[in-house]
């Protein structure tokens, strides 16, 4: 592969989390790394944690114990360089159903600070809503919505993709755009951690995956 | 200064403004809500009082003060709820940009759509509860500085809110206490503008600036304007951070 040399190198990695929800331990001692070019695929049962990962992740919640390195160093004292290389597909896409799809795209656009790597209407051009281009997305299908929130993936140069169960609602053409794009992101070396119950079918790539609930045998170490 | 491939934090804050005001546009019916709200309180009053010009001149100030206060309460409700719950507000969370910035962003845009609607109804209010014609200016004055003040001290309080199912009844306990200085400098301000004394010097051509010089330093409510003023520069400087810290905390 390509990436050998570069992936010698942890780029994010998370020592020691715990979380709880309600005095409930979601997860403790949860330990993972991530080199450039791999993707973690987040498992386990509903209501296990999954998404209280992500959102960890995305510094949006706090860990009760734990720390997080970004290229080496504590996440807190990087938070900036961080967030400006991460993004964020949550549950709750962060499209807004009054605003046409170029609308969205273009807030989205604003509120980052790199330059746009794909111009936005090739980017809308490539999820297949050229014809929907003005529209407003509450005109739209589940499936048209979720491809606009996907279409931000491609606006900018982000090294780590953080998704939340990307393909709720995509359609079979959508799926294979959806494995496609990952498949363009790794061979860059960028990182994807997903958090889904579903196989993903991307040729070539390593799929690390990291198990959290109950049925996971570090569990045990919980109280 | 930034290169100027990046965007800097003016482009987000124009970005979020813009967004917000294409978006009161397209829900047009929850921008007038609020100033119906305030229509109709204050034409209840006539209604419930007197129709006596000579009581309603005295208790006008309160009246419009009152209603404007109310209107802003129940407008506030809106300004983070869309962006929670459809992902919105943790996107903006996520953004390199400081979140006190976009918050601005949304508090002035929030103003615009909501303070500025009620500065124009207000004086044909003011005549039909018969406002002390001296009253006018300065009416106006507060309103200017008054609204904004309250849309940025609610703020703190809806972000502190926003997760809760049902927080309107929480704001309404945790942002009226800091309202009420609001209310009482503005209503004590007019109603010194209204009272016999001179409320605004002659105007004597040439002498313009001992009019200023009055108006800014002399008149018997310009101290309740200043401290108006003040209230204001400190809830532009701190609000947003407050705001931008309480939503953080949640969303957590």
């Amino acid at each position: 592969m390509p990436n050998n040399q570069k992936s010698t190198q942890i780029i994010l990695q998370a020592r020691n989390l715990t979380y709880e929800r309600n005095d409930n331990e979601l997860f403790c001692d949860l330990n993972f790394s991530l080199r450039a070019g791999e993707m973690l695929q987040v498992k386990g049962a509903n209501g296990s944690g999954k998404t209280s990962l992500l959102r960890l992740l995305c510094q949006l919640s706090l860990p009760e114990e734990g720390t997080f390195f970004w290229y080496g160093e504590e996440l807190k004292h990087v938070i900036h360089q961080y967030l400006r290389e991460v993004i964020y597909i949550g549950h709750n896409q962060g499209v807004k159903n009054e605003l046409t799809v170029r609308e969205n795209l273009n807030i989205f656009n604003a509120l980052s600070e790199q330059p746009t790597k794909t111009p936005i209407s090739q980017v809308i051009e490539i999820f297949g809503l050229a014809e929907h281009e003005d529209s407003i997305l509450h005109r739209l299908s589940a499936g048209q919505k979720r491809r606009v929130a996907l279409a931000r993936l491609l606006l900018h140069e982000k090294k780590l993709w953080i998704l939340d169960e990307p393909q709720t609602a995509l359609d079979r053409i959508g799926l294979s755009l959806l494995e496609n794009l990952y498949q363009q992101h790794i061979h860059q070396g960028g990182m994807i951690i997903i958090a889904t119950h579903q196989p993903i079918n991307a040729v070539g790539i390593n799929i690390k995956s990291l198990l959290i609930g109950e049925s996971d045998p570090q569990a045990a170490v919980c109280e | 200064m930034t290169p100027k491939t990046n965007k800097n934090g003016l482009t987000a804050f124009l970005a979020i403004i813009r967004r917000d005001l294409l978006l009161a546009y397209r829900y047009r019916a929850e921008v007038i809500n609020p100033i119906l709200y305030f229509i109709i309180i204050v034409s209840l009053y006539p209604l419930a009082i007197s129709p006596d010009p000579k009581v309603l001149t005295k208790i006008a100030p309160g009246i419009i003060w009152v209603a404007a206060l109310l209107a802003s309460l129940l407008s506030l409700d809106n300004l983070f709820r869309s962006d929670y719950e459809d992902g919105t507000l943790e996107q903006m969370l996520m953004s390199p940009h400081p979140t006190g910035i976009l918050v601005l962003a949304k508090i002035v845009a929030h103003w615009i759509t909501t303070g500025l609607p009620l500065l124009l109804v207000a004086p044909v209010l003011a005549y039909t509860l018969h406002l002390d014609p001296k009253a006018y200016s300065v009416l106006m004055i507060t309103l200017i500085i008054g609204t904004p003040i309250l849309s940025f001290v609610g703020a703190i309080g809806i972000a502190l809110t926003v997760g809760l199912r049902r927080g309107g009844m929480l704001l309404s306990i945790l942002v009226l206490p800091l309202f009420l200085p609001i209310l009482v400098l503005s209503s004590v301000a007019i109603q010194l503008a209204a009272s016999p004394r001179p409320a605004i010097a002659p105007i004597i051509p040439g002498a313009w600036f001992d009019s200023v010089v009055y108006l800014t330093t002399q008149a018997p409510y310009s101290a309740a304007i200043y401290t108006l003023s003040a209230l204001l520069i400190l809830a532009i400087t701190l609000a947003p951070l407050a705001t931008a810290a309480a939503l953080r905390i949640s969303l957590r």
